[in-house]
């Protein structure tokens, strides 16, 4: 493969993914706009945001770090199982799969490229949508709130922030390991709406073993420690056994995507 | 078609506008709260009422406002969830007026006030936040000692909580309005001026004189009818008291408060801080009221003695103190002769008995034009000065003379930088320490306050020369009768005293701030008084204090009992 070539399936890739993956990434703020729609029909939230002050920023951006963690484990990976579930399958579905077969590309390359551009655009979506969920909180108080000035909430915003990084660690691989399983079934499965329905299943039954841990991992210690109110620095603690364990399933996972695509029968 | 099928974000803008357009229409429309009119729901014979006009707008305001922009940054925690508290506590959704109705007679024939609470909602849900924690009675009506009573008005159903040994009160409801009464006469009269069987005070001429010299609509309005007040109490109802009630009649006339026409108070938001104004209309004044009224303005000469740092100072004409004072002495006769108390011509030879001094002939005669009270300092070197005008410097020093003379105190005088400065000993240690400066008696319980006036005197920096005073003083119209300025210094302080809770939350000590100074003023006009002050946050800070503290405690409360 030549670095043209390269260029030209990154670039198709993308093209084709761009527009779903900006609507993704919309709905990964669903949180943020539903607290607009609050902020702007209910005048009582409005003056609680009024009246915030630059000593209880810090609060409002661990809460809304707490929020935007919970949708990401929960929602958000449905979400993200919708997103994934077009990579391959629908290519099969509509016969464009074909067309690329009739480029000197190998079948292990498309999928590879499929695979990378899909888990690089949801993981950033998923860890950076942290990070701008508590930019956004941070600008909307500066804002709309009489008494939080920029300079007076930064060291909040930084502190916030910089905790929330190891939470945005953590979704990014739980989103990498979702994303791994749909894309296997998008390659499993031609019909787009029978890989919704794995992955589905596939989340119920995670969310059923391992839906306690999730919450421990991300959120739970800091909301249950023993001060009241929110504990940032046992949020989202990283463990490297179940974060190393996730990203051994993702690979795995993927390397079973290319098992079945190589050996699937098209027509 | 084919083409809106192509491109499905058409929809989507389509359905982004309509609920844009839903939302603004919904902003746009004020609620009940924000534009309510309450006098449409009093009787056109009410006495007199307060009302609060959107009280979440007001509470905005107070957060806009300098003062508490000032008190966040040393209370930030603090002040945030005391405004929260009072946003949950589930009454700023509403506008209030407390009206007085009239006075009936109660079962034992004693004059009963009667007086009436309306509020109007934004919406049910509001409106029922507030019955279920001020109206905590009802949730309780089947409490032992507690009589419920029902009654049908029209229909509208009228609900009486009658608490054993303690006053009750009625209440109803039409649509988001709640009217609240101590008596159900009472609701029954405002029921009769919302179904257009009374007039309302809307349709009262003296209200709407009154309404139209107020310049504010926003913010707090309050209306005292003259004529009904006067009416009110000449016809009080007879009663085993009848003495008192006599002779606070005569007392209510001669003071001349029977001339005054209506009282209209307004408090609103300008520029950052409240602005409270006081139209007091009464053309043909009586009494002491007209001796007071035609006093000259204050020349405001005294200031100049103040220093320029004072943390406060009132000055106020006094130059017919000695007819004020005939006047009131004369009128305290009459009502002591009706009472069969103590005369005041007793009362003064009593005075003159104790101190050696004749009150009237030797201190009040002996006065100038102006009186002048000021703080010039804060925190525990708090201390007052106050300087007075004289006519007669020399009589009125010999009756201080007289006073230590007769009380057997010791007295002494030293020199500073040229004036002399007299002091005479007083109880526990304490005594007064006075001079004269440039024909005015300054004294203070503290010498270097009276030093401070004598330097103030001997520079050119003074209060009254100060750029500060100057841009307050700006907002006087006209020659005032009295003035009061306090530069704020001690402002945050007082606040965080005032807003204290039992949690201590607020600092109420060691905060400073440059807030613009408190100003106030008082004129005389031809169709009455005029008074008006400019201060930091006027009222509003305490009232949302109350409603913090006792809707934030029903609240509590009822978390408690539904725990049990």
């Amino acid at each position: 493969m030549t670095r043209g070539m390269l260029k030209a399936m990154l670039w198709k890739e993308w093209r084709e993914t761009r527009w779903k993956w900006l609507a993704f990434a919309l709905a990964f703020h669903i949180p943020l706009g539903i607290a607009g729609l609050v902020l702007t029909l209910r005048e009582s939230a409005r003056f609680d945001l009024y009246a915030l002050s630059d000593a209880v920023a810090a609060q409002v951006l661990e809460v809304a770090l707490v929020l935007q963690s919970g949708f990401l484990i929960t929602a958000g990976l449905f979400l993200l199982a919708f997103f994934a579930v077009g990579s391959v399958g629908a290519e099969l579905d509509n016969r464009s799969m074909f067309f690329l077969f009739e480029r000197p590309v190998k079948r292990w390359q498309i999928v590879l490229f499929k695979y990378a551009v899909g888990a690089v655009q949801t993981t950033a979506c998923v860890g950076l949508s942290i990070l701008s969920t508590l930019g956004v909180v941070y600008l909307v108080m500066a804002a709309a709130a009489t008494n939080v000035t920029l300079a007076g909430s930064w060291h909040s915003f930084v502190e916030v922030a910089s905790n929330g990084t190891r939470g945005a660690v953590w979704t990014t691989v739980i989103a990498l390991m979702v994303y791994s399983a749909t894309f296997l079934f998008s390659v499993w499965f031609e019909k787009w709406w029978i890989a919704v329905i794995a992955g589905a299943i596939s989340l119920v039954l995670m969310f059923y073993y391992f839906g306690g841990d999730l919450f421990d991992w991300v959120i739970n210690r800091a909301t249950v420690a023993p001060r009241a109110g929110i504990t940032l620095e046992f949020y989202g603690r990283l463990e490297p056994w179940p974060i190393l364990f996730m990203l051994l399933i993702s690979t795995g996972l993927y390397l079973a995507s290319q098992y079945v695509f190589a050996r699937k029968e098209m027509k | 078609m084919e083409r809106l099928k192509r491109r499905p974000y058409l929809f989507g803008l389509l359905a982004a506008a309509l609920v844009v357009g839903f939302v603004a229409l919904s902003l746009a429309h004020p609620s009940k709260a924000q534009s309510p009119r309450l006098e449409r729901y009093l009787p056109a014979d009410a006495v007199g009422f307060v009302e609060v006009n959107d009280l979440r707008a007001q509470a905005l305001k107070v957060i806009e406002s300098e003062a508490w922009r000032e008190f966040t940054k040393e209370n930030q925690a603090a002040s945030t969830l005391f405004m929260m508290a009072a946003n949950h506590a589930g009454a700023l959704d509403a506008s209030y007026a407390v009206a007085l109705l009239g006075v009936g007679a109660n079962a034992d024939g004693h004059p009963d006030p009667q007086f009436a609470l309306v509020a109007e909602f934004n919406g049910a849900a509001a409106r029922r936040t507030f019955e279920g924690r001020v109206l905590r009675f009802v949730g309780k009506a089947e409490e032992k000692g507690v009589t419920r009573k029902t009654e049908q008005y029209g229909d509208v159903e009228i609900n009486s909580i009658l608490p054993e040994g303690k006053r009750g009160f009625a209440y109803a409801q039409v649509g988001d309005t709640l009217y609240l009464s101590n008596t159900s006469e009472a609701v029954k009269r405002l029921l009769d001026v919302r179904a257009g069987k009374l007039p309302s005070l809307e349709t009262n001429q003296t209200f709407a004189q009154a309404r139209a010299l107020s310049k504010a609509v926003d913010g707090m309005f309050g209306f005292l009818d003259g004529a009904r007040l006067t009416a009110l109490i000449d016809n009080a109802p007879a009663s085993a008291d009848s003495k008192g009630v006599a002779a606070f009649r005569e007392f209510f006339h001669g003071t001349g408060a029977s001339s005054v026409q209506s009282v209209a108070f307004t408090s609103a938001f300008e520029d950052g801080r409240v602005v409270e104004r006081f139209v007091v209309t009464a053309p043909q004044r009586d009494g002491v009221l007209a001796t007071v009224a035609s006093n000259p303005p204050t020349p405001q000469a005294l200031l100049s003695l103040v220093p320029e740092d004072a943390v406060a100072a009132f000055d106020a004409s006094i130059a017919n103190a000695p007819q004020t004072f005939d006047q009131m002495i004369s009128l305290a006769g009459q009502v002591a002769e009706q009472t069969g108390k103590k005369s005041p011509a007793d009362a003064l030879a009593e005075f003159t008995d104790k101190t050696g001094v004749d009150l009237r002939g030797e201190l009040l005669g002996s006065l100038g034009p102006e009186f002048c009270a000021a703080q010039l300092s804060s925190g525990e070197d708090a201390g007052g000065v106050i300087i007075l005008g004289v006519k007669d410097e020399a009589a009125f020093a010999q009756a201080l003379a007289k006073f230590a003379a007769h009380k057997q105190r010791a007295t002494s005088e030293r020199e500073y930088k040229g004036v002399t400065v007299h002091h005479i000993e007083g109880e526990k240690g304490r005594g007064l320490e006075y001079a004269f400066v440039g024909g005015s008696f300054v004294a203070s319980s503290k010498g270097t306050l009276v030093e401070r006036v004598i330097d103030t005197a001997q520079s050119s920096r003074s209060l009254k020369s100060s750029a500060a005073y100057a841009a307050a003083s700006a907002q006087a119209a006209g020659q005032p009768q009295f003035v009061y300025y306090n530069s704020n210094v001690d402002y945050l302080n007082r606040l965080g005293h005032a807003l204290k809770s039992s949690d201590d939350t607020f600092k109420a000590d060691g905060q400073s701030a440059s807030l613009r100074p408190t100003f106030a003023f008082g004129i005389t006009r031809p169709e009455g008084f005029y008074v008006e002050s400019h201060t930091p946050l006027g009222t509003f800070p305490r009232l949302l204090t109350a409603i913090t503290s006792k809707f934030g405690a029903e609240k509590d409360n009822g978390k408690g009992n539904g725990a049990e």
